[in-house]
């Protein structure tokens, strides 16, 4: 059992990492990684739903039947993401607010139709869990990485304006890396994403191979 | 009946109630939440944004209390959109118009700005947006200066009150001129609009009272 977790653990977060790897769900994850805070909230959001969709499923595989199993999976997935909107909207408006539109979008994420196909849909509700969580992980701190990479390149600061996310306590908490004046607004634009994500996915290769 | 008849039947049933409980389940939690909490919550901003939208401005009326309506296709797109008049003495110093834009780069912006009698714009606030987090929405007062820059513009002061690009004085980010672009040219639609009608803007409609 023990054993078992710490092989998903592994799987998940470094040999088969969404990103750098299996390269699923690069269309949020280049829009969104402009700055490391809008960067933390969509992967927070993303490994929320991912969890709850990767348990729902994996309390329904019984019931689910086979031949329609995508279409329910979408069902079941949107209607967490249309939930997750709603509530954002509610209760953390600014964070709603800071994301746009990207959150609709975590419905077309196939990193989490793939962790329900893969393995919502054979495991149970605790391993099903487990692997939605380390799943995030792995896609929280890529997207940090690379959010914080393109916004030091880009607008010279990291996790500026993190009072979005976690209260007014952070909003000077950021650190400043390069004048305002020497700035590459390239590393903002979506080139900018693809370079940055082609680097580390580079670095990860090597690391791997040695 | 033929069993691949039978087994359609009972897939399509199968989602059809699927679907159903999907559909009860968001539209539950809407319910619970949406006039409760989001409506409340879209006022207390209006008026925490009302009260700091005159500064440097005496008035001695309850703004919310002298809300109108207006309509126009180039301010508010053909929907009633609110209009708040400051007076001081009986006579209007100041106005504070809701706007919307629908050019910006994802669906509408919607503007607050204040005007003096003179037309001269004393604060622009942005009420809701869906801009390019990162880059769109570094007009946001959250993430720059930007919006201060209309403070005590008019369309005197100002050379064609445009962004530096368009051979105007507002500046922009690099890579993002949609946002701000869109936002410059809706309060230079904004101050024509109010120069041209002057106090004939203010429109007999009172805004629907609150329940």
């Amino acid at each position: 059992m023990i054993r078992d977790i710490i092989e998903l653990f592994k799987q998940d977060v470094w040999k088969n990492n969404t990103i750098l790897v299996q390269i699923l769900g690069l269309c949020p994850t280049l829009a969104v990684t402009t700055t490391a805070v809008t960067a933390l909230g969509l992967a927070l959001t993303t490994t929320m739903v991912l969890a709850v969709s990767n348990v729902m499923i994996s309390l329904c595989r019984k019931i689910i039947i086979p031949e329609v199993r995508i279409p329910s999976y979408i069902l079941i997935i949107s209607t967490l993401v249309a939930v997750v909107e709603i509530l954002m909207q509610t209760f953390m408006f600014t964070v709603y607010e800071s994301m746009g539109i990207f959150i609709s979008l975590i419905v077309t994420n196939c990193i989490i139709i793939s962790h329900a196909e893969a393995y919502a849909m054979r495991h149970g509700p605790f391993m099903s869990l487990l692997d939605a969580l380390f799943v995030g992980l792995g896609y929280t701190s890529i997207l940090i990485l690379v959010g914080s990479v393109r916004e030091a390149v880009g607008f010279g600061t990291i996790f500026h304006g993190l009072n979005k996310l976690f209260g007014e306590y952070f909003a000077d908490k950021y650190i400043t890396v390069l004048p305002g004046d020497k700035t590459l607004i390239f590393a903002i634009l979506p080139p900018g994403a693809f370079i940055a994500i082609g680097l580390l996915i580079a670095l990860r290769n090597s690391i791997s191979r040695s | 009946m033929k069993p691949i008849v039978k087994g359609s039947i009972i897939t399509g049933l199968y989602l059809g109630i699927l679907t159903g409980i999907c559909l009860s389940v968001i539209v539950y939690v809407h319910e619970k939440t949406y006039e409760t909490y989001v409506k409340t919550a879209e006022k207390d901003r209006l008026s925490k944004k009302m009260a700091g939208m005159l500064p440097g401005i005496k008035f001695d009326n309850d703004l919310l209390k002298s809300c109108r309506l207006y309509n126009s296709d180039t301010l508010s797109h053909g929907q009633d959109m609110e209009f708040y008049t400051a007076y001081r003495k009986g006579r209007p110093v100041a106005y504070i118009i809701r706007t919307v834009t629908m050019k910006g780069y994802a669906g509408a912006i919607e503007l607050l700005t204040s005007i003096s009698s003179k037309g001269e714009i004393r604060k622009v606030e942005i009420l809701s947006q869906h801009e390019t987090p990162g880059l769109g929405d570094r007009v946001l007062p959250a993430n720059s200066n930007w919006l201060q820059e209309f403070e005590g513009a008019s369309l005197h002061n100002r050379r064609n009150f445009a962004l530096i690009k368009d051979g105007g004085d507002f500046t922009y980010t690099t890579g993002a001129t949609v946002t701000p672009r869109a936002i410059v040219n809706a309060e230079k639609d904004l101050l024509v609009h109010f120069m041209e009608k002057g106090n004939r803007i203010i429109s007999d409609r009172h805004c629907p009272e609150d329940d």
